[in-house]
């Protein structure tokens, strides 16, 4: 299949699981299913940082609109993952590397590796995401706590869909 | 862009985070709930029927606890009716009938068909709007309190900023001082509530009621919203109480809408107050 068309099938995916399924999903104060973080970390390593940024904010601008919630702060958190995923890529593995790997994955990065990657994207997001929904450090506990629970949650759920759906074989 | 010197692609690439950065900030500022919702109309109509079946199930899941909630407003309701028809007969014998009763509001009964507890932020989608008399800024009240204020009106649903969100504020009063302050959400709990820059003087226990004041002109006055969980002191200048509600945000199904019926003269009141400042 053509690579953009998988893209964008993806993009709708888990667009559409998020809206219909995650937003509706009630699991108290300090755990918020934001498992669509998985469509960034899913293009290749190389990708460049500016279009990953463009899907990010369409992304982000359309969950956005559908949920009703407050507007622009998915858009802003997902952005700015989009800048940093490919400096962090570049961080955690050996310059040699890149080249042969074409997405981050458990084979490509190592389980240890890769897992922590995970959750270095899942905390940008989420560092981004609830201290600007929050707008003070009143409260920075309670904000914190939050993002620590969900932080957790979407780590998990992301690597499982990753190992479920999207683990190249080699 | 491949050709361009490494630098420079660097500095592209900066600008446009920042640009993109700048759009999703300064609509999350703008806070613009009236555009977005007059632009999704198409979609919202197909949503709130989705939102509609999926809450229905809910409130079928939940029938024991409503039905114990309404027996007993029903109960409370036909206290005051004994109340008030007592009342009526003493007036009748003196025969000093006023001739208007003051301030009346109309309740437009409405169902919940999304609510959300868990953010910062939260709304609530109710299935009656402009058709049924529901418009923007009408106060709205559940079983036990205040629910929110009615943001955005469409044809036949209306978008309401719940009492659970932490820019919008209201106001209610302390029940045995008479003490008015604002009611905010601080976005911890949704069972509590703060109600703050109550004067430092006011003599305030744990277990007092705080109920709707009658400045707020979109509310009738008087719902008991909560108990005074605790009080401590802010800035050393006012307290702010903590609040129980009494209303469950988490099991809120039927809501009604009030809507005041000298809604238009008030209105005109409030603007030449404007236009006098």
């Amino acid at each position: 299949m053509n690579q953009s068309i998988r893209i964008i099938l993806r993009f709708l995916l888990l667009l559409v699981l998020q809206l219909l399924l995650f937003e509706h999903m009630d699991l108290g104060m300090y755990v918020y299913p934001m498992p669509y973080i998985l469509f960034l970390l899913l293009f290749p390593c190389t990708y460049s940082a500016a279009a990953l940024m463009i899907w990010a904010f369409a992304f982000g601008l359309l969950l956005d609109f559908f949920s009703a919630g407050i507007m622009g702060l998915h858009t802003s958190a997902f952005v700015a993952l989009a800048a940093l995923r490919n400096g962090l890529i570049k961080a955690m593995t050996l310059k040699g590397d890149i080249d042969n790997l074409s997405v981050p994955g458990f084979i490509q990065f190592g389980t240890v590796r890769f897992v922590l990657f995970v959750l270095l994207c899942t905390a940008i997001h989420h560092i981004v995401y609830f201290f600007l929904e929050a707008f003070t450090l009143h409260l920075f506990w309670h904000t914190l706590g939050r993002l620590a629970g969900s932080l957790l949650l979407n780590t998990f759920l992301i690597l499982l869909f990753k190992k479920t759906f999207y683990e190249q074989k080699r | 862009m491949a050709g361009l010197p490494y630098l420079l692609r660097k500095i592209l690439v900066l600008l446009l985070f920042l640009a993109l950065q700048t759009v999703a900030i300064v609509l999350m500022v703008n806070n613009s709930y009236f555009q977005q919702n007059a632009i999704l109309q198409v979609v919202r109509k197909w949503q709130t029927s989705a939102w509609e079946r999926r809450s229905s199930w809910i409130a079928f899941k939940n029938l024991r606890t409503l039905n114990d909630a309404l027996s007993q407003e029903n109960a409370a309701l036909k206290e005051e009716l004994a109340r008030l028809s007592l009342l009526e007969h003493s007036l009748l014998a003196k025969k000093e009938i006023p001739t208007s009763i003051p301030d009346t509001f109309s309740f437009i009964p409405a169902r919940v068909i999304r609510n959300s507890v868990n953010h910062r932020h939260n709304h609530l989608v109710i299935d009656k709007g402009l058709a049924d008399g529901v418009r923007p800024d009408m106060g709205v009240i559940g079983s036990g309190g205040i629910a929110g204020v009615v943001s955005y009106a469409a044809e036949n649903h209306a978008l309401v900023i719940s009492l659970l969100n932490t820019q919008q504020r209201f106001t209610a009063e302390h029940k045995e001082t008479g003490t008015f302050g604002t009611l905010r959400w601080n976005g911890v709990h949704y069972k509590k509530i703060q109600l703050s820059e109550i004067p430092q003087h006011t003599k305030v226990t744990k277990g007092d009621t705080i109920i709707s004041s009658p400045f707020s002109l979109i509310f009738p006055d008087g719902i008991p919203l909560g108990t005074v969980l605790s009080q401590s002191q802010k800035r050393g200048t006012s307290l702010e109480l903590e609040i129980e509600l009494f209303l469950d945000f988490k099991t809120l199904r039927y809501v009604q809408v009030v809507s005041r019926v000298k809604e238009k003269e008030l209105q005109q009141i409030k603007q030449k107050e404007e236009e006098a400042l």
